[in-house]
């Protein structure tokens, strides 16, 4: 089984603050990670080829910077890993994405599986995943807390809904998004991080994928920023007096007539 | 590509300090602009001086973006229930259609949906259109996402919102490529623009730290999801008139790769905190899964539910279920006590519409305390016990 | 302080740290409260190649040295030492068969070991032999194509865990030190058996047992090196293993001064935070340079003891005495700047310190060690 992972670098969202005094965003010490998410996908692509055999190729598009991240990648199970780099593919949202990444995957063959991790951290959209399987003309399913099991090309799958999971059967290929619950990430493994040194990563560029320049970047993104601001504080800040005791019966108080 | 006026320039760094990726370096005097800038526009912002802006290419293929009118809410109905985000919704819809001018249409896709329909219309909807057959009791992503497609394909609606259910956030972003529309996921905020009439999309970003405002200038539908208990519902109008539209999908629509095999209903998320008036919120102030129990004794007390911040389910104190914030659920009840919570933006986000807020932290500076209408200053520990002491001698 | 650590020797760091942070240290109180033994967190060792680290390449290790291994304990350590103790004992049960074995034995043995699907243990303290190795009871005999053991060792790391162990017994009383042989003895052997878990006042985390011999039949080639060997290949065994005490020090003081530090930034009395008083600075001073001094001389022991196999006593005794007594002080202190906090369970230094009292006692009290030193310093001026 071919699995191809899809995966992002980000700024570790915790960190990131804008600044509500000056309208700026505060990055001091804010670290580039491998989104969450996609260490769970990851995770879940190396199972199944240890289960099943096959190859896990793990894909992100980014800066030259997230070379880093598919280094990690390997020491953590990845068969290859390619990185789609482009200055011209800055600034793209979740459309521009989906069909730069489609035509990167293209570019690198036939596969069984493709696996995303649930969102990105940083946006938080989660629409990368689907748009990239409805390009790819592809089956998808979102959120899977579980993959049962893989018989007869077909995989068997938990998608987590609002009110508990359905339980479905699809035929590969197709596009799976993780949640977090599916696995726990593995730590790199020594003869990984060995590995992950001395791999030549393949880079795709805007022209080796025969990306069409109106449809990437920013240029090829239907939505536009057009103001980033910092949530709103709601008032309040009030507490109560007096010594302890005293402020735990005036709360009491206040909450008597929630009680039910 | 993001431009640097090297006249305009005065080498004062708050853009390198402003950009999250780090993309910006001050060299002689000079912004310099790196290879891992993603054009985000944070940089603009911050410019006291106009020094940088963004260059955008022009589109060379203009849509016709008068041909599309209308305001459509998809609204998600399942196992007989039609889900309360899409009255919310038909809310917001009524308001963005009377400010343009046009019809609000409502999009109902199930089985067995009854008189959901005229519950719509009572709700805001002008027109409904109805899909009403088996095959759309479950959810199966290639089905649901052909039907909508083709439907906006024929009626070209201006402005399509949808639920940030699971649901919605698997199907729609599907949708919104078949119609090469631009999609904004999780709007907590929607507005029309004066000038051009453009949907002005208000998303948090960055795991809630910063909110953004997004438009779709050059393509029609512009596409949006909204989270449950953002918006608020209109009442009941039983005297509103308003269109049944019956529609039949077309059998290649409904032929589907996907087989479902079995739906389960879990317990423990039956629990549904967004439902619930009372939540009882804990947070890693309560250091253990053993402390954590000391949430569960004041909800027990009180009648009210559980919740947790993001570290409380990270560490496995709680399910995921219970999570609120950003990647957690957004809540709305009429009292949130918050244990131990230092109220990092991303979990305000998630509670911040709730009537009233009652913090109790260790730390005087807890930015929790900012949001709350009652605090407490103090451990926990000592807190809590007492807390629900009293509440079970006053009842 | 920069060490100058190799880019291999910081991956293994790097590894090391990942699963102290990510596994260990969310974990160790619960272990420590249950006595239960790290299965898990030994699994993620597993998987990230840390069991291969000292094994020989050709039997699918790393080919890494003493150093390597004081690297990935101290980390341990940092953690939980009852986490790292388990996994220390595992090598302690091994190098018997890395120093002595012959071919045949590390080929059935070391592959096993390195991918963590085996693990080991050492049987060499009985209930009159501990320092004084020569009281041991343990006897056995060759009877046919097998072995017979019979006696009870005591006290032994990962007994009932391990799926190997090294088991000293007397083959030939008259010969005094002569007269002892090292056995591998495999989990389900007919006549072994492991006694209850101990309970015990820290490194709870660690599993501690008898083991019990009653007519234990094994095959003649289970025997590790020559017969009459087995004191010589069981000092070398701990010569080598003792630095991983001593790191185990390292780590578990430098986990002590950060809670401490730590907290003595958040606690504020009299108006400012702790810290900022000079008596508290000062703790944390002697703290910070026992922890240095201490990785110190353990790093330079261990790369000695690399380069120099035959002269290893005396260094690996001084980093173990040294570093293990840093830790109970470090531990100790890390407790008193956190007053009443400290010795509640809640914080995790109280634990630290009953950990901490086992290093100064296993693989040799630090009185023996101190002899040991005590008689090379004697040999050095004769």
């Amino acid at each position: 089984m071919k699995i191809i992972v899809c995966i992002k670098q980000v700024p570790d969202t915790k960190d990131v603050r804008l600044d509500p005094e000056t309208n700026t965003l505060a990055r001091e010490g804010v670290e580039s990670i491998m989104n969450p998410y996609d260490q769970h996908a990851l995770e879940e692509a190396v199972r199944l080829k240890e289960q099943y055999g096959g190859e896990v190729v793990a894909v992100t598009m980014g800066p030259p910077q997230a070379e880093e991240m598919l280094r990690l990648a390997v020491s953590c199970g990845a068969d290859d890993v390619v990185l789609v780099s482009d200055r011209s593919f800055a600034g793209a949202d979740t459309w521009a994405t989906s069909y730069t990444l489609e035509k990167a995957l293209k570019k690198i063959g036939d596969f069984d599986l493709i696996l995303c991790g649930k969102q990105a951290i940083d946006g938080d959209t989660a629409q990368v995943g689907p748009g990239l399987a409805t390009r790819l003309d592809i089956p998808y399913i979102t959120c899977v807390q579980k993959i049962r099991e893989f018989t007869e090309n077909k995989l068997v799958l938990e998608r987590m809904m609002d009110d508990g999971f359905d339980v479905v059967r699809v035929e590969c290929p197709l596009l799976v998004t993780v949640v977090k619950d599916i696995n726990e990430p593995r730590v790199p493994s020594l003869k990984g991080k060995m590995r992950a040194k001395k791999i030549d990563i393949t880079k795709l560029s805007a022209d080796d994928i025969g990306a069409d320049p109106a449809c990437i970047g920013l240029p090829g993104s239907p939505t536009k920023v057009v103001k980033v601001f910092a949530p709103e504080p709601r008032g309040g800040r009030a507490v109560f007096e007096g010594n302890l005791d005293e402020q735990i019966d005036q709360l009491v108080d206040k909450l008597m007539p929630y009680l039910s | 590509m993001l431009k640097v006026s090297e006249e305009l320039c005065i080498g004062c760094g708050i853009c390198e300090d402003s950009c999250p990726f780090g993309a910006i370096e001050i060299e002689d005097g000079l912004a310099v602009v790196g290879d891992n800038c993603t054009l985000c526009g944070a940089c603009v912002e911050s410019c006291e001086v106009g020094a940088l802006s963004l260059e955008v290419m022009e589109k060379t293929v203009q849509q016709d973006l008068s041909s599309w009118q209308g305001v459509w809410v998809y609204c998600e109905f399942r196992r007989g229930e039609l889900a309360p985000v899409a009255l919310e919704l038909l809310g917001a819809g009524r308001r963005l259609a009377d400010k343009r001018g046009v019809p609000l249409g409502a999009v109902l896709i199930g089985y067995q949906t009854g008189d959901t329909a005229a519950q719509l219309i009572g709700h805001g909807a002008d027109t409904v259109f109805v899909v009403d057959c088996e095959p759309m009791q479950v959810f199966r992503e290639d089905v649901y996402s052909r039907v909508l497609t083709s439907l906006i394909r024929s009626h070209k609606p201006e402005i399509v919102l949808a639920g940030a259910t699971a649901i919605g956030r698997s199907f729609i972003p599907g949708v919104a490529v078949k119609l090469n529309a631009g999609l904004t996921a999780d709007c907590t905020g929607l507005e029309i623009r004066e000038e051009d009439g453009a949907l002005l999309q208000t998303r948090p970003a960055f795991g809630g730290n910063i909110m953004a405002t997004i438009v779709c200038e050059d393509s029609r539908p512009q596409m949006a999801t909204v989270r449950p208990k953002v918006m608020k519902a209109l009442e009941f109008d039983k005297a509103r008139d308003g269109e049944i539209v019956p529609v039949e999908p077309e059998p290649d629509q409904i032929t589907s790769c996907i087989e479902v095999v079995e739906e389960v209903v879990s317990e423990e998320v039956s629990v549904n905190i967004q439902e619930a008036d009372v939540l009882i919120s804990g947070g890693r102030g309560l250091e253990s899964e053993k402390g954590f129990d000391l949430i569960r004794e004041l909800a027990n007390a009180m009648g009210a539910k559980v919740s947790a911040s993001r570290a409380v389910v990270d560490a496995g104190w709680i399910p995921y279920p219970h999570q609120v914030g950003q990647t957690g659920k957004t809540v709305a009840p009429k009292l949130y006590i918050a244990c131990g919570i230092s109220g990092a933006i991303q979990h305000v986000a998630g509670m911040q519409s709730a009537e009233t807020v009652v913090a109790i932290n260790r730390d005087e500076n807890a930015t929790i305390f900012d949001v709350a209408d009652y605090g407490i200053v103090g451990d926990l520990f000592e807190i809590l016990p007492k807390l629900i002491r009293k509440i079970e001698e006053r009842r | 302080m920069d060490y100058f650590l190799s880019e291999e020797q910081q991956m293994i760091v790097d590894i090391a740290r990942q699963i102290t942070d990510e596994r260990i240290i969310p974990n160790r109180a619960e272990l420590d409260e249950k006595h239960e033994f790290p299965r898990e967190i030994l699994n993620d060792m597993a998987k990230a190649d840390l069991f291969g680290v000292p094994i020989p390449e050709e039997y699918g290790g790393f080919g890494g040295g003493c150093f390597d291994i004081v690297l990935t304990v101290e980390q341990f350590g940092r953690g939980c030492i009852g986490v790292g103790t388990a996994f220390a004992a595992n090598f302690l049960g091994v190098y018997p068969i890395i120093l002595a074995g012959s071919k045949e034995m590390k080929e059935k043995y070391l592959p096993d070991v390195a991918a963590g699907k085996k693990f080991g243990a050492f049987g060499l303290t009985e209930a009159n032999a501990g320092s004084d190795a020569s009281g041991i009871k343990t006897t056995a005999v060759l009877d046919g194509d097998e072995w017979v053991l019979n006696g009870t060792k005591q006290w032994i790391t990962n007994g009932g865990e391990a799926q190997i162990y090294s088991v000293v017994a007397i083959t030939d009383r008259s010969r005094g030190p002569r007269g002892a042989s090292i056995f591998v003895v495999e989990e389900g052997d007919p006549g072994f058996s492991c006694g209850p878990k101990e309970k015990k006042m820290g490194i709870r985390a660690s599993s501690t047992t008898e083991l019990i011999f009653k007519d234990c039949r094994i095959p003649k080639d289970r025997l590790v090196g020559r017969q009459g060997t087995g004191f010589i290949t069981v000092m070398k065994t701990l010569d080598l293993s003792r630095p991983g005490i001593a790191a185990l020090g390292v780590g578990l003081a430098q986990g002590a001064l950060d809670q401490a530090a730590a907290y003595a930034k958040q606690r504020q009395q009299f108006g400012k935070p702790i810290i900022g008083f000079q008596a508290v600075q000062h703790m944390l001073a002697d703290m910070a340079i026992g922890i240095e001094s201490a990785r110190s001389l353990v790093y330079s022991s261990a790369k000695h003891i690399q380069a120099h196999p035959k002269d290893m006593s005396k260094v690996s005794a001084m980093c173990k005495a040294y570093a293990t007594d840093v830790a109970m002080k470090v531990t100790t202190d890390a407790v008193q700047v956190m007053g009443g906090y400290g010795y509640m369970c809640e914080y995790p230094v109280e634990k630290m310190m009953r950990d901490a009292k086992i290093l100064q006692i296993y693989e040799g009290t630090n009185q023996i060690q101190r002899n040991v030193i005590g008689q090379e310093i004697n040999k050095e001026y004769s």
